[in-house]
């Protein structure tokens, strides 16, 4: 109680600190007049009077040093005395506090930003069940995309081993049609146990039963969220209603939660059906096999690398049983990797790229403001030495200088967040379907506060370091030498951390020099078209017209009459040069299948299908002039190239080294490509004629070689799903309306969707390369910026240190070359130290870059070289001010400044 | 000066409660000086340590002050026991003697055996 009283009353004695200062003063100005008048009255002379009294009071200044003291809290009141202190002090020296801030914030800022995109992307829990026990597994086959085959899951699932409960799934597209425009959605086939693997229950309705899966029951499905908000207005009597999906009844027996993340990088099926496959682990010849995307769950005690043992063992036992026609020549590898990885997809090495540079960022950032701080203590040494011999205790002057640095530290950490908001904010803005992440990163507090910690321990440990040496320092060799010579031993550190500076600075610097120089070689690809002026778009006539198991011919009609009628109105279109329709396109999902090729007579046995399968791409005749794409050899198709007439195909350059190894024209080849032509049936081989050489086109973007591929005429091939390629002569962008309303007209149960152009596309394709190369720039330029800074800290530091003695120099008859040399060949000790010890870093450290490059190789000289000699060019330029102003030091001054 | 002894705060705290308690209102130099005077000036009491020990003991609620003008007109601070000043001095008193009646048997110890 006494104790609250008398803290309230300190607490409250902290303000009005003038006023009671004064009262003070009065109170003993009054009781010397008394002690005064009595020593008068005692027979003093009044100047004797007034002596004694002033002896008997003492010291009045210690007095109301010890009054104060016993009024505040003389903790508290010191931390505020040490803040205005601090920031009096951060005014007088501008250039050191913007100097430092500057730094921190960038650093603090840049990397929370990142930390952030990792934490989302790689660390941040998935919303599923137990998260961590979820793999996602495949077999890696060369060439062919990963996918299970039904009965090996099933055969997995049978065992109980070695996972704990395996579902699967398989990513299609779907029309929806009923109310309101045919729609294009995107949907999978899942198993029945597949949301309840992952722990997530419809939000209404309920999930899928087993028998859901069944082959033959009824066809349900469930929808998600967005779809349910978009298309039924979020109305829960939506369950039990029948949806049109490709001219099939499904019964909706729930919707998705809204924050339901599917399981697959960038997908957000928007209804999930029941898979509904045979569901038997043995493999049934007659019927084709259905390949699927299986997730898992293991057992909490099984570390990954035992369940991916026990899984490839398992299967190699298995594939010995497998029925002779479907054993497989290449055998697959079986692959079980965490759920969150496979999540992460692509991005997730050059997010760790990216995480080590910003790392490196922030080190040079901490050692460059240790050094500031370095030097500043070494400046502030006379000063603390005259502060103690006034009778500042050593604990109060380094909590003075550590007050400093965390006032310091505390402006940067808000300068950083932002910094660090701007960043986010930048990052996001890329806004990019391939890299859907983005979106879901945001400046998460913890990593904030996380990269705040850092660097206040680094500003706090190389503050306090020279506050303890500082308050420690003798008192007499302080105030006897000059200002600035004293710790002259803290040289050492000051260079190791500014060699060390420069040495990730160059780390960093070739890092992104290798990433702008692959960027470059992609732009120098040539990919086979123009992208410029073209639009593109998926188009998808209604299945039920395919309908019909004696459809084979009825299938085609439908095809081939859009194309006759819907051709000839888009080219008629304003502005539009060509239109054509294509079953693949670069960069985009495709409708192209595969297709077998051979040259001999007899269909090559089984083991080989896997080298002799082909893309096989339907076009219209104005395809390459649409795209531009080069003829190299022969004609391009016309509208003679029909049913009527013989197969014919143009083949890429790809396939004509493969097959014919070059002179593919007029040579033929047998496939089961061509459906309607003089001589070919469905589902008999038939031979094709090439008549024509394409170049090749980088289906799969810039960056992934060209493969063989076969273009068949559209008229000898057709489709029900197929591209739309618009070329115009302006804006392509402002075609889309007219594209949309034109196939409407024809067909309105067609969707017409996925409309972009193809700069788009390609862009985005290389949106990652892109993100990642200017980001990593932009920390190498930060690195070289903040090493510069350092350079220029240190070599200014010494330059001004040396004053004295570099007067003494020119006095004695030093030249100014002499002296220029002087300074410049400590410059250069440090610059060459560093940047080799940043070559063996970067050397070292190339295999982490090596899959994120294009066409330059990890240790690339150029590049090597070319960064070596920026930094040093930068590092001279930040020494040469401080440098010059050395050659310029007039003797005279430089001695008087003893 | 040098051989008038030097006192602990504590002590002087005591004193100027038992000084207020005896002599009623007092201003600082006042107290300072009775203190000196009842010691036989054998106590050396720098007249200035006695603020910072006077806003203590107000702090902690055991004196009050008023300025008030003294004899001569003159304004000065005036410093009065409370009453939980008053109970303050009892029980340190009350230590002090107990205190002091330990020490004092200690010390007697050795004339005994001697």
């Amino acid at each position: 109680m006494r104790h609250l009283r008398v803290f309230v009353r300190r607490l409250t004695g902290l303000f009005g600190r003038n006023r009671r200062d004064r009262e003070l003063a009065e109170e003993i100005a009054s009781n010397l007049e008394l002690h005064i008048a009595d020593n008068l009255r005692s027979g003093m002379s009044a100047g004797e009077a007034r002596r004694q009294a002033m002896i008997k009071l003492g010291g009045v200044e210690a007095t109301k040093e010890a009054y104060r003291d016993q009024r505040g809290l003389p903790v508290f009141d010191a931390l505020l005395q040490d803040i205005r202190y601090g920031l009096r002090g951060l005014r007088r020296s501008p250039g050191f506090a913007f100097t430092a801030v500057v730094t921190l914030a960038l650093g603090i800022g840049a990397t929370t930003a990142i930390f952030s995109a990792v934490y989302a992307l790689l660390i941040h829990p998935l919303p599923y069940y137990d998260p961590d026990r979820l793999v996602w597994v495949t077999e890696e086959r060369s060439g062919a995309g990963g996918a299970v085959a039904e009965p090996d899951m099933v055969a997995w699932r049978e065992r109980g081993r070695p996972f704990e409960s395996v579902a699967a799934y398989a990513l299609d597209e779907y029309t929806l049609a009923g109310a309101g425009d045919s729609m294009r959605l995107e949907g999978a086939l899942v198993s029945a146990n597949f949301l309840s693997l992952l722990g997530v229950m419809p939000q209404i309705g309920r999930d899928l039963a087993p028998a859901d899966d069944r082959p033959g029951s009824a066809a349900v499905a469930l929808l998600s969220d967005a779809l349910w908000r978009e298309r039924f207005n979020a109305d829960p009597r939506v369950v039990g209603m029948t949806l049109n999906l490709d001219s099939a009844a499904y019964t909706v027996i729930g919707v998705l939660p809204p924050r339901f993340r599917f399981p697959e990088m960038g997908r957000a099926p928007q209804v999930l059906l029941a898979l509904r496959a045979p569901g038997s682990s043995i493999f049934n010849v007659q019927a084709p096999g259905v390949m699927l995307q299986v997730v898992a769950r293991v057992r909490p005690q099984d570390s990954l690398s035992r369940v991916q043992e026990e899984l490839q063992s398992f299967q190699e036992a298995r594939r010995r049983l497998y029925p002779a026609r479907l054993a497989r020549t290449a055998e697959g590898r079986m692959v079980v990797v965490p759920l969150q990885r496979h999540l992460a997809g692509d991005s997730r090495k050059p997010l760790i790229v990216l995480l080590t540079a910003v790392g490196l960022v922030l080190l040079i950032a901490c050692a460059n403001v240790a050094n500031l701080q370095l030097v500043r203590a070494a400046a502030r040494r006379h000063e603390a030495a005259v502060r103690g011999a006034l009778g500042g205790t050593r604990m109060r002057l380094a909590r003075q200088s550590l007050t400093e640095s965390m006032l310091l530290s505390g402006i940067a950490a808000a300068a950083g967040l932002a910094v660090g908001t701007f960043a986010i904010d930048v990052i996001r803005g890329w806004r990019s379907p391939a890299l859907p992440w983005l979106a879901s990163a945001g400046l998460d507090p913890y990593v904030f506060a996380f990269t705040m910690g850092i660097t206040i321990v680094a500003a706090v440990l190389f503050g306090a370091a020279p506050a303890i040496t500082g308050s420690r320092a003798n008192l007499m060799d302080a105030m006897k030498t000059s200002t600035l010579s004293g710790m002259r031993h803290q040289g050492p550190l000051r260079n190791t951390l500014v060699a060390g500076e420069i040495a990730l600075a160059l780390v960093l610097l070739i890092a992104s020099g290798l990433l702008v120089r692959s960027f470059l070689d992609l732009m120098r690809v040539d990919p086979g078209y123009d992208p410029k002026n073209v639009l593109t778009a998926s188009i998808q006539l209604p299945t039920e017209e395919f309908a019909g198991p004696a459809g084979v011919s009825r299938e085609y009609t439908p095809a081939l009459a859009f194309a006759s009628q819907a051709l000839p109105q888009l080219k008629a279109l304003p502005s539009v040069r060509y239109a054509a329709l294509a079953q693949r396109l670069p960069v985009q999902q495709n409708h192209s299948s595969l297709t077998l090729v051979w040259l001999g007579p007899a269909m090559p046995p089984r083991e080989a299908w896997l080298k002799l399968r082909t893309p096989l791409v339907g076009v219209t005749p104005d395809f390459f002039r649409a795209m531009s794409t080069p003829i190299v050899q022969g004609r391009t198709f016309n509208d003679d190239d029909d049913a009527r007439s013989p197969g014919v195909a143009i083949v890429n350059r790809a396939f004509a080294r493969q097959f014919f190894s070059g002179g593919a024209l007029g040579k033929q080849f047998h496939s089961m490509a061509a459906e309607l032509c003089a001589s070919c049936a469905p589902g008999k081989p038939t031979d094709l004629l090439v008549v024509g050489v394409v170049a090749d086109i980088h289906q799969q973007g810039v960056d992934r070689p060209a493969e063989p591929e076969i273009y068949v005429p559209f008229a000898q091939s057709p489709r029900g799903n197929f591209h739309v390629v618009l070329t115009s002569n302006g804006n392509p962008g402002a075609l889309s309306a007219s594209l949309r309303s034109t196939i409407f007209a024809l067909d309105h149960h067609a969707p017409v969707y996925d409309i972009a152009t193809l700069e788009q596309r390609l862009s985005e394709s290389l949106a990652q390369r892109r993100l990642t190369m200017f980001l990593l720039s932009a920390f190498a330029t930060l690195a070289l910026l903040l090493a510069a800074v350092g350079v220029y800290g240190v070599i200014s530091y010494t330059v001004v240190q040396r004053t004295q003695e570099i007067g003494i120099r020119v006095a004695m008859g030093a030249t100014q070359p002499s002296v220029l040399r002087l300074v410049v060949g400590q410059q250069a000790r440090l610059i060459l130290l560093g940047s080799a010890a940043g070559l063996a870093l970067a050397f070292a450290l190339s295999g982490v870059m090596s899959s994120l490059l294009y066409g330059v190789k990890a240790r690339d000289f150029t590049t090597f070289a070319v960064s070596w000699v920026l930094l040093i060019m930068v590092a001279l330029l930040a020494g040469a001010a401080p440098a010059l102003r050395a050659t310029r030091a007039d003797p005279c001054v430089a001695l008087r400044n003893e | 000066m040098s051989e008038k002894k030097d006192i602990r705060q504590g002590t002087l705290a005591l004193m100027i409660l038992k000084t207020l308690e005896a002599m009623g209102p007092l201003h600082a130099y006042g107290i300072a000086r009775r203190i000196e005077q009842i010691s036989g000036n054998t106590l050396a009491v720098q007249y200035g340590t006695i603020y910072p020990l006077l806003l203590k003991l107000e702090q902690e609620g055991h004196v009050a002050s008023d300025w008030t003008s003294s004899e001569n007109n003159r304004r000065a601070k005036y410093y009065r026991i409370t009453r939980s000043g008053r109970k303050q001095l009892e029980i340190e008193a009350s230590t002090w003697q107990e205190t002091n009646a330990v020490v004092a048997r200690f010390l007697s110890l050795g004339k005994e055996n001697a």
